[in-house]
């Protein structure tokens, strides 16, 4: 049992290394820590479960060895930048002031087909409107373009504009869901002014009414069988 | 920090619950293989009443301890040892001394492979 300990740490911390060697486009959304118990968890768990010889306490323990080890790395990163620099890397710059970095792609293995791919997937066409091309750690690319080519905002046009909430779901497939109505402090009288201005006298016939605090509303009412 | 030293002190809890464990399964192993020893020298000079005594003996501290060790160690290997303990009796039964000895020898071996896989070393490690 305690060989098993050593092994599950040795292994684990194995597998971080190996991860943050294959660089950051396999990380996806997770840190490297959280990345790598995700792999083993589901595996470990698996072969007890199916092989009754080994005991349950064989799959249990490196699961509990792996869950306290990130809980452990992920304070210490928490706390200390360095060794959050040493496990999860840094973001890397690979293009500045509208050009490409060759040696951060290359030490990166990033290929200018793939910067290509995720310009266009955010719309910019053109290479020298990009100020800085960040490669973050989770693989993603955050592009700053040059003021001159970033999209306006109401405040430099010098334009006043109505603020928008976060619009909570009232009536979901003929539901109602009350505990949104008190979100958007409002009452059933409210809601069944708003059923007769959408034209339904029921709420059964609404599929999806969404409302705001500022009482912007979005109703979309069932589509009746025999349209179909 | 609080959840470091947590997980810290979780870990070593772990750590030092399966070196008990190691400890322990060696403690019992040492006691039944002494015993199967004391058994074989027994039947060496063909004193069976001594050997039935000592292999009986080994076999009661291996039914108490059988639970334990089907939570902590390989069931199969746990298997094997109950049924080279069921070979030896039977052998005894008849003291048939060749095929006793041989069946005891292989029991030894098992029981003490027990206590090897849950030794801390290098070996066990890599």
């Amino acid at each position: 049992m305690a060989i098993c300990i050593i092994r599950t740490i040795i292994l684990y911390l194995l597998i971080i290394v190996a991860v943050r060697l294959m660089g950051k486009k396999q990380v996806g959304e997770l840190e490297p820590t959280e990345l790598v118990l995700a792999m083993l968890i589901s595996d470990l768990a698996a072969v007890p479960m199916q092989d009754f010889g080994i005991p349950l306490l064989y799959g249990a323990l490196p699961i509990c060895v792996l869950s306290a080890l990130t809980m452990f790395l992920s304070v210490l990163m928490l706390k200390n930048v360095r060794f959050r620099e040493l496990i999860c890397g840094r973001p890397s710059v690979i293009m500045e002031h509208g050009k490409l970095l060759e040696k951060e792609l290359e030490r990166n293995r990033f290929t200018t087909d793939e910067l290509m791919e995720e310009l266009r997937m955010q719309g910019i066409t053109d290479l020298s409107s990009v100020k800085y091309a960040i490669l973050e750690n989770s693989g993603q690319v955050s592009i700053i373009l040059y003021e001159k080519d970033s999209p306006v905002t109401p405040e430099q046009m010098k334009l006043s504009v109505q603020e928008t909430g976060l619009p909570h779901v009232v009536i979901s497939d003929g539901r109602l869901i009350r505990k949104s109505l008190r979100h958007i402090h409002r009452d059933e009288s409210w809601l069944n002014s708003q059923l007769r201005k959408a034209g339904a006298s029921h709420i059964q016939e609404v599929f999806l009414l969404t409302a705001d605090e500022h009482g912007r509303v979005f109703c979309q009412l069932k589509q009746r069988e025999d349209a179909t | 920090m609080k959840q470091l030293w947590i997980s810290g002190l979780f870990l070593a809890t772990l750590f030092s619950a399966t070196l008990y464990n190691a400890w322990r399964v060696d403690h019992i192993i040492v006691s039944i293989v002494d015993l199967l020893t004391q058994a074989e020298e027994a039947a060496r000079v063909e004193e069976w009443e001594q050997v039935e005594c000592f292999t009986t003996a080994a076999k009661a501290e291996w039914d108490a301890a059988e639970d334990y060790f089907s939570v902590v160690l390989v069931h199969a290997e746990t298997d094997e040892v109950s049924t080279g303990f069921e070979q030896v009796m039977g052998f005894l039964e008849y003291q048939d001394g060749p095929e006793y000895d041989s069946s005891n020898g292989a029991l030894i071996a098992k029981v003490q492979h027990l206590s090897d896989v849950e030794e801390v070393s290098w070996k066990n490690i890599l």
